[in-house]
């Protein structure tokens, strides 16, 4: 997924401005003449500089590079799914962990990137349930991490040592 | 006389178990969250109590720190969680989150359940400073109340220098000139004290004891109505300056509003058994911090003046 | 007296199994990718209120001495940074285990680190008291001065384009700024949503800029292609060499992470910043390029980064003032425990306060041996088919994040972070400088603006003051060596390039 230099620039550019425009919308604290509005400008202005000489620097060598290069893992669903699992899991637990717990959101997450990497999908539900209970029993029983526990949570007592 | 005796003896022999009974709280594994970050004096408290109470009751009653956004992350997830008394929280100073767009508690978002701690505020200057008295501090404001830098011994407007700008106030100080400042902590404000780098430091007394000493740091006043036990030589601001100005960080316990009264008295007398526990006690006095009892009725009182005051004091801050 | 005290209470079976049992506990949550140093004291904290006083803090001490260490193991064998202390050579550490040289690569670190803590502690037992008077003559001016001194480090990470690099650092420094203001209280870039007043945490950024975005650009590689972790081979006999032949490294790096972490407010991840920008510019042999060059650069920023440690108890068990998180979490173990910080500390308990003191010490030297044991067994685990191991580093990856921030929306934030830096990364945007931005955005911006209240707007406050107007005459002059070789270096390298293209 790489832009042309002079895109990415133009990114940046586009994000320190409405940093600049956000900052100036901040009030002032008390005996001074600038505040919390003060940091962010400096920081906009900075991507805005550094954005604008990429851009220049892109487009002078606007021929050699295309726009967006096409990455070579585009052209195999295998890789795709490998790549897009990975966030997508991470968001799955953000939505799910609440409600289902730790345990089943992360036994759900294990089997289907094992499934997704090529493990058959028996094996995978042993193995992902071995690494979440071991997982589950390390860092919420023993270590006492406040993980959520979802539909186990009335009878959590017993597993919190 | 028999009577009253054998009913005497009757009474102490039924009060353990009495106390036992009555502490149905937590009665599944329930959740405290505590606004500060794991290893500082709110976790402290707290820890020590949720000890007691899980002791007490045998089920886990488990910390969860969410000091994120000065605690206003920690206060509104067990504002916005389930009025089930699986989820209750740290009570400390929170109107002034509302004052300053933060956040939009009112004593109405809690169902106050008790205070635990209170802890005085103090005014403490570095050692060799001409200001000797808080006497002499509040004339020098009068004449000038600009020119003398005042750590806040953390976020301004809050705990510590609440009861400060209030005296100052009634003082009739200009306290809209005064020069507040921010600090990240009661450490770094005494270290800006040490280094010259500001006048007055606000903080509790327990966090100076290192460098007081240490010979570095004086305390010349305390907010509370009467000395404190542990630290007998410093004056009052009552005594000092003939006002009856208070205040400075307390702790308690709190749920989201709507719980049951019936919920909110079991878990009140759980709390005061694990408060009158000789741990809690032994271990707050160790560390110089204030044991003080308030059930739900009182809190809800104390809360509603908290408010009070500090709309007050922002008000005459940010005219 | 005092002497024969600590040794009596050294040999206690009960300490010596704690210390043991916090080693392992220490080593094996510092190796794992998304498992931090700061992590491992924090959920110590419910464990050791309930044990004697000296194991306690003793547990506390080495767990986070060892988890310091062990964040330089995933950061050589994954490309996964364990601490922020580490990001600053993962590529050097990386880099030379890619090209066979694991050994000496995670050597290097083991016995640096061994080393700088051991010359951190040997400063400490001697000489704590006067040094921690030193650090009180800090105030915020000088932390602004060496804030901005911090962030020319950024400059010097990046090694191609310095646009690139800067951007980086912008949009770090950026970063640190949503979230409540900390000087005035008001919300910034929140929109209203109390889980951006919290700001981003460093270390869920941390997880998502390298170890998430790492796994990302693993999973786009077939399995076939994807190059093969080297054999580490014997580390001792290598280690021991090179710790002699870059002796001067080790003793640059111990020198300046002891003085960065005396000063409370800096911290390990600052010390390891700076001393690897020293190593990077300041000797001929850390500029190289090549394998010596990159184990000159390891050598001296694993020493600072554990030798900070040490400096940083100074001034958190004489005035209770912590360096970094890490040392906050010790200090209120010791205020639990009855061993309450201070100079009286000195003079009322020093049995009690140089047991601990010991105690690191022997920690660091316990470092080596139970080091190399954990660089084993984890180059053994990263052996088993990758298919494997990447569910399961996510898994620690959203159990750490999490954990460090106790909130579910820091999970999302490492997911969106992770896609986001390795966007970043495939278009050659360093993301060294923004972690570095994210750590120093805060102390800049705080140190600025309480200075400006203290003044009440008057500029001439930062050359003022003794200490701060010299810190301040080297960090411009370093800015502008900095700066001014980059724009040199690039505007010769055109006009060599020149000839050619036309």
């Amino acid at each position: 997924m790489k832009l042309n230099d002079a895109v990415l620039g133009a990114v940046f550019c586009a994000l320190g401005l409405w940093i600049v425009l956000y900052s100036a919308g901040l009030p002032k604290p008390r005996h001074l003449s600038y505040g919390p509005g003060l940091f962010p400008t400096l920081m906009g202005a900075g991507l805005i500089v550094c954005g604008g000489i990429q851009t220049i620097a892109g487009l002078l060598r606007w021929r050699s590079a295309p726009i967006v290069e096409r990455p070579a893992w585009l052209g195999h669903r295998r890789l795709i799914l490998n790549l897009a699992v990975i966030p997508a899991a991470c968001l799955f637990y953000y939505v799910a962990a609440d409600r289902l717990g730790f345990l089943f959101t992360g036994l759900t997450i294990l089997v289907v990137m094992l499934v997704v990497g090529g493990v058959a999908p028996l094996r995978a539900a042993i193995v992902g349930l071995v690494m979440i209970v071991v997982v589950t029993m390390i860092f919420a029983s023993i270590l006492h991490v406040p993980l959520p526990w979802g539909v186990l949570a009335p009878i959590s007592g017993r597993f919190i040592w | 006389m028999f009577i009253t005796r054998s009913l005497a003896f009757g009474l102490a022999l039924s009060a353990p178990v009495a106390a036992m009974a009555e502490v149905a709280w937590p009665e599944k594994p329930s959740q405290l969250v505590v606004i500060a970050g794991a290893g500082g004096g709110s976790d402290y408290v707290l820890r020590l109590l949720a000890a007691e109470l899980e002791k007490n009751a045998g089920q886990p009653l488990t910390i969860v720190n969410q000091a994120q956004g000065g605690g206003v992350v920690g206060m509104t997830t067990y504002v916005n969680s389930a009025p089930d008394g699986s989820t209750v929280g740290q009570m400390s100073p929170f109107a002034q989150y509302r004052m300053m767009g933060q956040a939009d508690f009112t004593s109405d978002s809690f169902t106050p359940i008790a205070l635990v701690n209170m802890d005085p505020a103090a005014v403490t200057v570095a050692e060799g400073s001409e200001l000797t008295s808080i006497g002499m501090i509040a004339d020098r404001l009068k004449a000038e109340p600009a020119s003398l830098r005042i750590s806040c011994g953390g976020g301004c407007s809050a705990s510590w220098d609440i009861p400060f700008v209030s005296l100052m106030l009634d003082e009739g100080v200009d306290v809209t000139k005064l020069n507040l400042i921010p600090a990240t902590g009661s450490a770094a404000g005494l270290q800006e004290l040490a280094s010259g780098g500001v006048d007055i430091v606000l903080s509790s007394l327990p966090e100076t004891d290192a460098l007081r000493d240490a010979g570095m740091v004086k305390n010349v006043a305390v907010f509370s109505a009467e000395r404190l036990e542990r630290y007998p030589d410093v004056p009052t601001v009552a005594a000092e300056m003939g006002k009856d100005v208070s205040g400075g960080t307390w702790r308690g316990i709190a749920g989201p509003a709507g719980m049951e009264p019936e919920l909110v008295a079991r878990i009140e007398a759980a709390v005061k058994v694990a408060f009158d526990s000789e741990t809690f006690q032994s271990g707050m006095k160790d560390r110089g911090f204030g044991a003080v009892w308030m059930d739900a009725a009182t809190l809800a009182g104390f809360m509603k003046d908290h408010e009070l005051q500090t709309e007050r004091v922002i008000d005459a801050l940010n005219p | 007296m005092v002497i024969s005290t600590v040794l009596s209470n050294l040999l206690d079976p009960f300490l010596i199994f704690v210390v043991f049992a916090a080693a392992l506990y220490g080593l094996v949550i510092g190796a794992i990718p998304g498992l931090t140093a700061l992590m491992a004291s924090a959920l110590l904290v419910p464990f050791i209120i309930f044990m004697d006083p000296i194991p306690a803090v003793a547990a506390i001490v080495t767990a986070s001495a060892m988890a310091i260490f062990a964040g330089d193991i995933p950061s050589a064998l994954l490309r996964m940074p364990g601490t922020p202390a580490s990001a600053a050579y993962t590529e050097d550490a990386y880099g030379l285990v890619m090209r066979g040289k694991a050994a000496s690569s995670l050597g290097a670190g083991v016995m640096a680190s061994a080393v700088g803590g051991l010359f951190s502690a040997l400063v400490l037992s001697l000489a704590a008291p006067s040094l921690a008077s030193v650090a009180l003559s800090f105030s915020s001016v000088e932390y602004f001065w060496l804030g901005l001194m911090g962030l020319s480090c950024a400059t010097l990470v990046t090694s191609d384009s310095l646009v690139k690099g800067l951007l980086s650092l912008f949009f770090g420094l950026a970063l640190a700024t949503v979230g409540m203001d900390p000087t005035s209280g008001i919300p910034r870039f929140t929109f209203g949503s109390v889980d951006l007043l919290g700001g981003f945490g460093l270390i869920p950024v941390l997880i998502g800029f390298f170890a998430i975005s790492e796994l990302m650009r693993n999973a786009c590689i077939p399995t076939e292609t994807r190059q093969k972790l080297p054999p580490v081979g014997p580390i001792l006999r290598v280690s021991l060499r090179g710790l002699w032949s870059h002796r001067v490294g080790v003793t640059k790096g111990s020198l300046i992470g002891t003085v960065v972490g005396i000063l409370p407010g800096a911290g390990s991840d600052i010390a390891a910043w700076i001393s690897y920008a020293v190593a990077r510019r300041g000797s001929k042999r850390g500029r190289r390029m090549d394998d010596d060059g990159a184990l000159e650069r390891i050598t001296v920023a694993s020493a600072a980064n554990n030798a900070s440690l040490g400096g940083a108890y100074i001034p958190a068990t004489v005035f209770g003032i912590p360096g970094d998180a890490i040392s906050a979490i010790v200090i209120s173990v010791m205020f639990i425990k009855g061993i309450n910080p201070g100079p009286t500390l000195f003079m009322n308990q020093p049995a009690t306060i140089y047991t601990i003191f010991a105690i690191f010490f022997l920690a660091n030297i316990a470092m080596v041996p139970l080091g190399i044991l954990m660089v084993r067994a984890f180059g053994a685990v990263l052996r088993l088919p990758p298919v494997y191991i990447t569910p399961l580093i996510l898994l620690f990856c959203i159990v750490g994040a999490f954990s460090v921030e106790n909130t579910i929306i820091a999970v999302a934030m490492a997911a969106i972070f992770g896609v986001l830096g390795w966007f970043l990364a495939a278009n050659g945007i360093p993301l060294a400088p923004a972690i570095l931005g994210l750590i120093l955005g805060p102390l800049i911006e705080q140190t600025f603006m309480t200075t400006m209240l203290k003044a009440q707007g008057d500029y001439s406050v930062f050359f003022d003051r003794q200490i701060g107007s010299w810190l301040a005459y080297v960090t411009i002059a370093v800015w502008v060596v900095v700066l001014g070789s980059r724009v040199i270096g690039a505007l010769r390298e055109r006009r060599a390039a020149r000839p050619g293209a036309s």
